[in-house]
Parts: C-alpha cells; structure tokens; sequence
C-alpha cells in the first residue's frame, strides 16, 4: 500500500488515539484495519453510481464525484428549508428527507458491511482481539456517515446557521449525531428481525428492492418529487401538535430550534428534546448488549437456508397459456427465473423500466403547469413513450451476474434460438412489460376516467406486436451470456433510434383510425399479432465460439 | 469397439504463445482416457476444441466419424463438466435443471425427476430447491456432474471432476466410471489427481508442453519404464526432478 494516508478521517481518528487505547482496544491494527477496509471502499464504487466509472478508477477525483448528487441533493434540501419560517415545518422537513435519505443510501451501499461475515473469517483466525474487529466495523460504518452527512446536511447548516446565527451551529451537529446513531441502529435492528424470523435470502432481496427504489428515485424521481411540493404554501404553514407525534421521531428534532429561537414554552416542546437525545442513546446500549446475537444470526446468511419454495402459480399458469410446446414453456421458465433472482440484472433493469411510467407521467405535469386542465383529445399519444423503454430493456436482457453459465449454450448444440427467443420474450412481456403498460394506463385511467379507454387498448395490443420487431432489431446476442458490468458501454444508439422510429410508424394509423373507426384498427392489430409472434421472432444459428 | 473420436494434427496459438502442437490420437467407444499434464499444458483447451467451445484451430476434429468443426449434431451426445463449474448460479438447481433440459430437448418434468434421482445418489437432493450460489463447493461439484449427464450423452468430458467432493461420493463416482465403461460410455477424464486416474484409466494420454508425450495404456507404460507409479513417470516424462531442492528451498525460507 504506497499511497498510505490520505484519509482524512483516519487522521482525524488519530485525535483520538488515547481514547481507544484507554477502552483496552489495539489502536494501531485497529488503524491498519480500517484503512484497508477504507482502501477497498475506494476501489468499489457504490451501487448507484457504478454507471460511468470503471474506466478511471483515480481514486481521489472519484471521492467528489462519488458524492455530486448527495452535494445536489443536499443544497436542494437547504434551499427548501431557508425558505419556511416555522421552526418546527422547517426541521420537520430536514429530517424527514435526511433520514430518508440517508437511511436508504445506508443500506443500498453500506449493508455489506453491518453483514459482513468474511472479515471476521479473515481477520479472526489472526491474532487479533475482537473487540478490535467489532470496533473498526461500527467506525468503518460511521465514517461512511459522516462522509454522507457532510454532503447532505453540510447546506442545511449554512441555512440554519444564516437564519438562526452561529448559536445553531453546536445544535444541530449534536442532532445529526443523534440521527446518524438512530439510522444506523434502527437499520442494524430491522436486520436483526428479518434474520431472526426468516433466512438471508430474504433480507438479501429487501436490500436489493432498496437498491433497486434509490437508484429509481435518484435517475427519475426527483423529477416528480419536485413537482409535488408548493413552493407558495410550505412557507405559511405552521405546526399543529398532536400527542400521537411522539412517536415520530421526525418531529423531535425541530423542539430545540422552536425553545431556543421562538421562545416556544409548550412541555411537549421539552419533551420532544429529551426523546431525542435519550431514545438513540437508549438504542444504542441496547444494541451493544444484542451485538453477540447478531454476530450468530448473520452466521444465517452463509447458511444454505431452505429457500422457501415459491410456487409461482401465475407464472406457471401463464406458460401453459401461451407457451404451446416443450422448449419455448422451458425458456419461458428460465427466463422468468432469471428475471426474478439475478439481483445485478434487476438493478438495472427496473429503474429503466421505470422510465417507461414516468415519461407519461411527466408530460402530463407539464401540460398541467402549463395551465391546461381539459383533455384536448390527444393526451392518449404520451402514452406510446412508454415504448421507449422497450429497446433499453430488452437490450438488457442480454446480460446476467452468471454470464459465464453461457457456456452450456455452445457444448451442448443448441439450436431451436427461435423458441428460446420467443420464450425469453414472453417472459420479459408477462413479468416485466404487461405491468408496465398496465400501471401507465392505470395513471391514465384515474386521471382522465374513462375517456381514453379504447385508445389505451390499442396501445397496448399496437405494443405487443410491436414487441418482437424491436427484439429483432436490438437483440443479436444470446440471453444472459454477457458480463453484466459492460453493460453500460454498449449502448447501441442506432439500433435505439430504430426501434423509435418504428413506434412512430404505429402512431399515425392510430390517429388516422380513431377519426373513422377505431375497431377496424383494433381487428387489423389482432390479426397482426400472431403474425408478428410467429415470423419475425429472430432465428439464428448459434455459433461455435463464445 | 468403434472409433468415437480422432484429433488429426491439432493445433493451436493464443497470439504468439503455441498452446497446442501437432495433437494425434484416436479413442474407441468404451475407453477411459486418462488425459493429464501439468498446469498449462493444453488439456482445457484440448476439450474445448473438442466441444467446439473454441472453433478456430489448425487441423481436424472427428466425433462418431464426422468432422466436427463448425457442426452442431454430435454435441447432443457429448456431456461436459468443466473444471470450473460456471452455473447460472442464481437459479435453484431445479430451475437450472429445467434449462439445461431445454437445451438437450428433454422436457423440465423427465429432467428434473431424472436430475433428482442422481443427486439423491449423491447424497444433495435436499438442494433441488435452493439457490446455487449459496451451495459448497462439492455440491455446486456434485450438481455440474449431474447436470452435464442428463441427456444420456455417449461421451463424457469430465475436466477436474472431483474437486471439492467427500471421499463416499468419489467412491460412487468411480464405481459409476466402471459401470458407464460397461455399458459402452466412453469418457475422456482429465484430472491431476493422478492416483484417481491411475487407477481409472485404460490409457494415458500424457500432455506435455502442448504435445502428446506419452499414449498407452498403464500396462504398456509400466513395461517402457521403470518406475512403478504414473506420478514418478509423469515427473520423468515432463522432466521434473528438482522437486526435493525446491521443497528444501522452500523450509530454509519457511524456517528463516
């Protein structure tokens, strides 16, 4: 390791040598622990943001950029708190999205840490203390806190302290601690639960399904987010007790702020202040006494753990449906296994999906900002953007985390790609594209009634034939064969544009149609789509090599 | 008997470095072939070649009579178990079985009743259900065996086939080697293991370098040597025998 020190928190850590060593804690390989944690942190980029990086993997400019969106996201939250004048709204609203915030970036990047048995594996059969190991997990966890909180909270304290002046300052830091040990211990205990009561597997899919909402919510939903808030109304709006708020821990930490600055004197004030200091303390020793328990529960998410066995009795059903013979049903099922249990895969595969509801989504805010309230007649049109993620998701497909289980493709000679491309498809088409479109009209449903029916019909049917001409176009690889971390080179622009076009082209006759009868176009799109299903399935030869 | 395989000057380079050179040699239905080498020496790629894993190389590859280069049908009666058992390991075995019998047209019931009754044998049925990245490394073993035997195949391609699997089950495995032979199977069994081998093999295929250095069988090699164990011959034919001052080197360093 040539590059040694330039943590800076480990040499702020240093300040405090004298403190460990007084507890009975090594601090020298605790040190050497950490750093090496804090090294291997650097060389791994975090789920979300894994997207450009790979090619320069310089440590130190990646640190910034690592962190631009929390540094977005964190000015943005203090620019909507300078503006409300109620203490209480005001730091209701901070903590309320930094706890959010915070909790979901904790457990989407740092759950592999509080679940970490391999370094225990590592480092235990050393000679080392495990106080020392235990000590160094929980720093290495809030050193990644403090790192967070810096980026999202570091713009609300100029905000605060401008408005409140420097006496703030010493409160609210005191309050984000307080909240960093809440996140981090309630996190810790909801862990504890779901592997008291059911196995890894499970808690490995909620911290997937975390993973899989931020990164949706940080590429897409800041769009809809900012959308809802009324900027006009927070300003005025002030804070109603209730005695059920306390037990929300939201509504704690506004107390102080309201005592100090507002000459607020109510008792629930002064009770919402001793809640949160005591209740995070409180927590905290509660989990220092549990942490044995928890080191034998994680040992659960090595265990092979009886994987309850889910029938999937829709997905069986469907197969049967529409899989008439032995391979495409056969391909349908592997498809949809694979779809359902490579995380990796999913990760990238719902936040593009999700796009597909929300481009709809948007235009129609758009049109609402803009002051026009009465359907004109075409909103129905907005509704083929769903298309667009047609390409990119089916493009997706052809990556897997196991991708080097491709090889069975080739040893064993398999040639039917026709019945496997249809299988695969109709695998993505039932799991993955039918809930879109259903969700799309569903948002259409409620906000116009039902006004646009007939037309949503057509478009679904229009997408389902449209479906296996865009597989054609973009799908030229075997199913899972690719390694899933190139899959953010290879974005093929022209093929995308393509299959663009080729929605357009099913949009004109639509409009054309709905002038003279719309049924006869319903009949001509049942009729093609068979006709689509059967031939224009891509065929090919699979060839020797990988 | 029948020829069931004939590589016919074989070879192959990876850029500059000449992996294979100049492979010769015929197999008959119901042998064991014994094919070992050091690290390196050609064996994976040797298979893959067969397998058609890999399709660009110099010379001919003949399977049951036929050039196999660039043809799809022998495969159907080949089965393979790579050293490394890649598997789209997030699958349970059931679901992973159903696909491989997809890809040997045997439909998921046949496949996975057929999958069950051989991991019973080994002793893994209770896996059928759970996913694969979670099993130990002789189970994930174990699974890849079965799964590269489901569909009867006439040859079988077992590279490193033991690797992390309890002594029982290599006893099983050994005894289901004899009984395949039996019943006119024919298996190519790479491995450097070389008790294992020795004791299996009707012929040794002896890769050195990328070159066949030695073919025959155990009998014959015994008669043109001296040495009595396939290990002391194989250090002979690939010219090792600093094995002690290494080890020594080894302990004065260790010991330092």
């Amino acid at each position: 390791m040539n590059n040694t020190d330039n943590f800076l928190s480990l040499k702020i850590l240093d300040k405090f040598q004298g403190l460990f060593e007084k507890i009975g804690i090594d601090y020298k390989v605790m040190r050497i622990i950490l750093r090496t944690k804090l090294v291997l942190d650097s060389r791994s980029a975090p789920v979300i943001e894994n997207q450009k990086k790979k090619e320069n993997a310089q440590e130190n400019t990646s640190f910034i950029r690592r962190y631009l969106l929390h540094l977005i996201f964190g000015a943005l939250l203090a620019f909507l708190i300078y503006f409300i004048k109620d203490e209480m709204i005001r730091m209701i609203y901070f903590s309320g999205a930094f706890f959010f915030m915070t909790s979901m970036y904790l457990i989407s990047d740092f759950s592999y840490v509080i679940l970490d048995t391999k370094d225990k594996k590592i480092l235990l059969p050393k000679p080392i203390d495990s106080k020392v190991v235990t000590m160094s997990k929980v720093l290495h966890v809030l050193i990644y806190m403090f790192r967070l909180n810096l980026f999202l909270a570091g713009p609300s304290l100029l905000a605060i302290v401008r408005l409140n002046g420097f006496i703030a300052a010493p409160i609210f830091i005191l309050e984000i601690l307080m909240m960093d040990l809440l996140i981090f211990l309630v996190t810790a205990f909801i862990y504890l639960l779901i592997l008291r009561f059911f196995d890894g597997e499970l808690l490995r899919n909620i911290i997937n399904l975390i993973q899989i909402m931020l990164t949706i919510l940080v590429t897409v939903g800041y769009q809809i987010a900012i959308r809802m808030i009324d900027f006009t109304e927070i300003q005025n709006i002030a804070y109603k007790f209730e005695p059920h708020n306390y037990f929300n821990p939201i509504l704690w930490f506004g107390a102080p702020f309201e005592i100090l600055f507002n000459g607020g004197r109510e008792l629930y004030l002064y009770i919402f202040t001793i809640l949160s200091i005591v209740i995070p303390i409180v927590c905290f020793i509660i989990y220092l006494s549990l942490s044995k328990r928890m080191e034998s529960l994680l040992l659960k998410l090595e265990g092979e753990g009886k994987e309850r066995r889910a029938k999937h009795r829709v997905e069986f059903l469907m197969g049967k449906l529409f899989a008439w013979n032995n391979i495409k049903r056969q391909a349908y099922h592997f498809a949809c296994a694979v779809l359902r249990s490579d995380r990796s895969l999913k990760l990238k595969i719902y936040p593009a999906l999700s796009v597909g509801v929300l481009f709809p989504v948007i235009m129609l805010f758009n049109m609402r900002v803009r002051g026009d309230n009465t359907a004109g007649g075409y909103e129905y049109l907005y509704l083929y953007f769903t298309f667009t993620v047609f390409p990119s998701v089916l493009e997706l497909i052809k990556y897997s985390s196991a991708w080097k289980g491709a090889y069975i493709y080739y040893s064993s000679g398999f040639q039917n790609t026709k019945e496997l491309n249809s299988g695969l498809l109709l695998a993505v088409t039932l799991r993955l594209f039918i809930p879109l479109l259903l969700a799309s009209g569903a948002i259409y449903i409620f906000i116009f009634k039902g006004l646009f029916i007939n037309d949503i019909l057509v478009i679904m049917l229009a997408s389902l034939v449209i479906l296996p001409v865009i597989y054609r176009i973009v799908f030229e690889e075997l199913p899972f064969s690719k390694e899933i971390d190139a899959s953010n080179q290879s974005k093929n622009f022209g093929r995308f544009i393509g299959s663009i076009a080729i929605v357009g082209c099913f949009v004109a006759p639509h409009v054309i149609f709905s002038k003279i009868n719309i049924w006869i176009y319903v009949g001509v799109l049942i009729i093609a789509l068979p006709v689509s299903w059967m031939i224009l399935m891509p065929n090919y030869n699979i060839k020797g090599t990988k | 008997m029948t020829e069931v395989l004939r590589l016919e000057h074989v070879s192959k380079s990876f850029g500059e470095k000449q992996v294979l050179r100049d492979i010769n040699f015929s197999v008959d239905s119901g042998e064991i072939i014994g094919y070992i080498g050091s690290n390196g020496a050609g064996k994976s790629t040797t298979i893959k070649i067969i397998l058609g894993l890999i399709d660009e190389y110099d010379g001919d590859v003949y399977v049951f009579g036929e050039k196999a280069k660039g043809t799809i049908d022998y495969k159907r009666r080949i089965g393979y178990v790579p050293e490394v058992s890649d598997m789209y390991d997030n699958l349970t075995a059931y679901e992973y079985i159903s696909f491989i019998g997809m890809l040997y047209g045997i439909d998921s019931e046949k496949a996975v009743s057929k999958a069950k009754e051989m991991m019973e044998v080994f002793g893994i049925s209770d896996a059928l259900y759970g996913r694969i990245h979670t099993f130990s490394k002789g189970m994930r073993q174990k699974l890849s065996i079965v799964t590269g035997m489901l569909h009867n195949p006439d040859i079988l391609f077992l590279d490193e086939p033991l690797g992390g699997i309890d002594a029982n089950s290599v006893l099983v495995f050994k005894e289901i080697m004899q009984g395949l032979k039996t019943m006119g199977k024919t298996i190519f069994y790479s491995s450097h293991i070389l008790e294992v081998v020795e004791r299996l093999s009707d012929r040794i295929l002896l890769l050195n370098a990328g070159e066949i250095v030695m073919d025959g069988t155990m009998e014959d090699v015994r008669k043109k040597r001296s040495d009595s164990t396939l290990e002391t011959i194989f250090n002979e034919v690939t010219g090792f025998n600093d094995h002690k001052e290494l080890a020594d080197r080894f302990i004065a360093s260790f010991m330092s």
